[in-house]
């Protein structure tokens, strides 16, 4: 190989090595919801529960954690072009307050009142643990 | 007998009098906004906490950063990962007190402006904060708007050279919140 071809092919592997770097660390979003893998699996009324109890020991188990929670639909916010929020029910004041990662496809009233299992990221508690990204996975 | 039942009935009536201090809403918005000369950043969070409490002159807002929703999600997650690092502080809050007007503690239906003046912590970081806000009356309920702006180097947010052109060195807040009455 001559002197040029290989320097071509070195600055070729150089620029695309910087690109795949700033593609990775810089641009690419994280996957979607449906693509993450659940830390774990409990009922609203379990999660709520953890926070109540011990908030800064749930943030150690559940904070920033993808959570498969289980619960009654106490109530459904949706508004025009807004991604709708689910709350479970519990045992405390709060809720769990699920926002969806999308629009939902049925109407909010229909979902009152029924078993759900939701998966979304787990961001804390104010005066409800607030489940981000939500999908439905099981009703 | 009568005069016991009514006894009651005023000492119950007056218990709920005294209770109706304290409003709150779980669904307060904020917004934020971001002027430089390469893009505009907006984002906002409607999961926001407020409680007032009328007796003691104090209001207290919490959020959860995390609850900031972006129009690009690209944008939203390096807001989270790399400039307000929500994984060490996952909450923004603020706490102030206020004189209270006589005719605001007994809920008359009315707009009044207070001077609030507390300390608001964001990424760690507790600066003083001191500002006015008016309060509207009406039906029993609450609503409040106000716009404030926050350094961001007042609270170790750090931009690298980069992004300097695409993010404000002040960022304006709006907030908006209509408190009910707290029941326990």
């Amino acid at each position: 190989m001559s002197a040029k071809r290989k320097v071509i092919v070195a600055v070729l592997i150089i620029g695309l090595s910087i690109a795949s770097w700033v593609y990775f660390t810089q641009l690419r979003t994280g996957p979607s919801m449906e693509k993450r893998e659940a830390t774990a699996r409990l009922s609203a009324v379990e999660l709520y529960d953890a926070f109540d109890t011990d908030e800064m020991a749930a943030n150690e188990l559940y904070l920033n954690q993808v959570i498969e929670v289980t619960g009654k639909v106490s109530d459904v916010k949706m508004e025009a072009d807004e991604k709708a929020v689910i709350a479970l029910e519990t045992n405390g004041f709060g809720v769990i307050s699920c926002t969806m990662q999308d629009v939902l496809s049925q109407s909010g009233e229909l979902l009152v009142g029924k078993e759900m299992k939701i998966k979304g990221e787990c961001i804390g508690l104010l005066l409800d643990v607030l489940l981000v990204e939500s999908i439905i996975v099981e009703e | 007998m009568r005069i016991k039942i009514l006894a009651c009935l005023f000492v119950f009536a007056m218990m709920q009098e005294a209770v109706a201090q304290r409003y709150f809403t779980r669904d307060g918005e904020i917004k934020f906004f971001s002027e430089a000369p390469l893009e505009n950043i907006e984002a906002k969070s409607a999961k926001v906490l407020c409680i007032l409490d009328l007796a003691k002159g104090q209001v207290a807002v919490d959020l959860l950063v995390k609850s900031f929703e972006f129009p690009k999600k690209l944008m939203q997650e390096h807001f989270n990962e790399n400039y307000m690092e929500s994984h060490e502080f996952p909450k923004s809050t603020f706490k102030g007190s206020f004189d209270v007007p006589k005719a605001l503690e007994d809920m008359e239906d009315g707009s009044y402006e207070v001077q609030v003046s507390g300390e608001i912590t964001i990424h760690g970081v507790t600066k003083p904060i001191n500002m006015p806000i008016e309060l509207t009356v009406a039906d029993g309920m609450i609503n409040t708007s106000f716009d404030f702006t926050v350094k961001v180097a007042d609270h170790d947010i750090e931009i690298p050279n980069l992004v300097v052109d695409n993010i404000a060195e002040e960022i304006l807040v709006s907030a908006k919140f209509a408190l009910e009455p707290y029941k326990r």
